[in-house]
């Protein structure tokens, strides 16, 4: 036996910042973006105060939070068909689109495709809410549907192109050790893809939210925190409709920063397994 | 020199390991047909290291592919061990690439044993088998390492150990050591040698190094390009084992210069 114990080769230095210092330029950026938040609130609360001629749609924080409290009940009613909405619009959306994507991006005669996915993503498809409104009705099914819509064509998109942006040597090299078709899937396609795939979920996860409160602004009868909008601005009540969109902020905010974890975490392991290309020389 | 044995438990119809005949490849392209291959006639007998060299665009990868079953020639036909082929042999034929391709998301011992979970093998016997060869090319501290956290000589000690894991009779390498500097590129290449010492299946190895293919081989395979063909095949008669200083002595740089001239006289 004759083995090799001397190496020669020597470990490439790893230029990732060590993980407290991570840890601390994270927490920094947190604390300057809760004091922009708190510097918005405390001028959205004297702005208006100091107006000399008071309108009637700019209301100051604490007139909209006394408007929620008072309109809390109608309030509290509609996050449900809004939250269950986005919830199963995204479950559709991200299927759909992760599936479609790794179908098209894996089969060169369904390229095509992708052309006309990306020319209807940039069609503003609102247009077509009224048509869905009028054969399902403006409910959740409605709802649901058109956010599906919405949403797939970035998760669908990005996941094709992830799977295509798959190097052809670890293709290749996973075959030639006997990888079946669908070990070649599972094994080295959609592991080397997720990064990509993950951020398109990300994108397609906003549109789906777009889209859920457009469709309940756009029908007074679907329900959910759009159409509450919709009904307070009618009836201007100022301060209720800003509480609104507080919610709609909220619910942003929570699904982003959730999704953008994901992200991270997912990057974060592939950046600390990417391959890097020998150096010749 | 020893005369190539028939080995005995596997019948061949002939004495090749490896062998193609007939050889023609043509890539589709958007803009038609690019010609790679033309009438290209290939063959290896047990435990030879042939090597294959010739000026780039030759088709020596896409030769490489056509042995491995990864890409299926326009015309001509293919066996390994007297069977016909039709696509990969995992268990019969292993493949190194130059780009070590290794998965950038598992650690160099998970890599290793890709084939024999592929396979299914039980994971207590990947772990040992994948133990056993990262030792043997030199690796054995390294097997919890991600590919980024190696050199290029060690990921590519893995791409070898890889390979070597589905113990193939036919070993196909296709610039495995390219990407490499010189000083690691040689000792690479004496290391490949005392592995296949101890292994001593069938060879098939890309190179554009001159040297490092008279070093490593029994017999040069020299192909020119437009259209991409085998033009000679010159025997590498230097005694084994080789030390280093073998490159060296006159026969060595003889050898080594006929190759030269011959890729020369194509241009
Ligand atoms: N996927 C491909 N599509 C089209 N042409 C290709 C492809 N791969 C290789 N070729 C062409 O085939 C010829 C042989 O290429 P290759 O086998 O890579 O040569 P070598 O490995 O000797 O450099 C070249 O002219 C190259 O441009
Ligand atoms: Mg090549």
């Amino acid at each position: 036996m004759s083995t090799v114990d001397e190496v020669r080769g020597r470990p490439v230095a790893d230029v990732a910042l060590p993980e407290p210092e991570r840890d601390r330029s994270r927490r920094t950026l947190l604390g300057w973006r809760l004091a922009v938040v708190a510097l918005l609130l405390v001028c959205w609360e004297l702005v208006p105060r100091l107006m000399s001629a008071p309108s009637a749609f700019i209301v100051p924080l604490s007139a909209s939070l006394r408007a929620g409290a008072d309109q809390w009940s109608p309030i509290v009613g509609s996050l449900w068909p809004t939250l269950s909405a986005i919830l199963v619009a995204l479950v559709f959306a991200w299927l759909v689109g992760i599936v479609a994507g790794f179908v098209i991006g894996t089969s060169p005669r369904l390229r095509f495709l992708l052309l006309i996915f990306g020319a209807l993503y940039a069609v503003p498809l609102v247009v077509v809410y009224p048509l869905i409104s009028v054969w399902l009705g403006p409910g959740q099914v409605s709802k649901v549907l058109f956010a599906s819509l919405y949403g797939v064509i970035p998760v669908l998109l990005t996941t094709a192109s992830g799977v295509r942006s798959v190097d052809e040597g670890l293709r290749r090299s996973a075959q030639s050790m006997g990888a079946s078709p669908r070990q070649l899937l599972t094994k080295v396609l959609i592991p080397a893809a997720l990064p990509v795939v993950v951020s398109g979920l990300r994108l397609g996860g906003g549109l789906v939210l777009i889209a859920v409160i457009v469709c309940e602004m756009l029908a007074s009868t679907s329900g959910g925190i759009g159409t509450l909008i919709t009904a307070y601005r009618v009836q201007f009540n100022a301060g209720a409709v800003y509480f609104c969109i507080l919610v709609v902020l909220a619910f942003a905010l929570v699904m982003d920063q959730t999704l953008g974890a994901i992200e991270r975490r997912v990057a974060g392991d592939a950046a600390k397994t990417t391959r890097t290309q020998p150096t010749p020389g | 020199m020893t005369i190539p044995q028939l080995n005995a438990e596997r019948p061949l119809t002939d004495e090749a390991v490896i062998r193609v005949t007939g050889i023609q490849h043509s890539y589709h392209t958007a803009r038609g047909p690019v010609p790679a291959l033309e009438n290209v006639d290939v063959s290896a007998g047990p435990k030879r290291f042939v090597s294959i060299v010739g000026p780039s665009g030759c088709g020596k990868s896409t030769l490489l592919m056509i042995l491995a079953g990864l890409i299926t020639p326009t015309a001509g036909d293919r066996y390994v061990a007297g069977a016909k082929v039709t696509g990969p042999q995992p268990d019969k034929v292993a493949v190194a690439f130059q780009d070590a391709c290794l998965l950038p998301w598992r650690s160099a011992l998970d890599n290793v044993a890709f084939p024999l979970e592929l396979r299914k093998d039980p994971r207590a016997e990947r772990e040992a088998r994948g133990r056993e060869l990262l030792e043997k090319v030199g690796l054995a501290g390294y097997a919890d390492r991600y590919p980024r956290e190696l050199s290029g000589g060690m990921r590519q000690r893995v791409a070898v150990a890889r390979a070597l894991i589905q113990r193939p009779a036919v070993l196909l390498m296709d610039e495995p050591f390219g990407a490499l500097d010189e000083q690691t590129r040689m000792d690479m290449g004496e290391e490949l040698l005392r592995l296949w010492d101890e292994i001593h299946n069938t060879v098939i190895f890309v190179t554009h190094n001159l040297a490092e293919a008279v070093y490593l081989s029994d017999e040069v395979i020299v192909m020119a390009a437009r259209p991409g063909r085998v033009v000679e095949r010159v025997l590498i008669d230097l005694p084994r084992p080789r030390p280093v200083e073998i490159t060296e002595t006159e026969k060595f740089l003889h050898l080594r210069n006929r190759l030269w001239r011959l890729i020369r006289s194509q241009e």
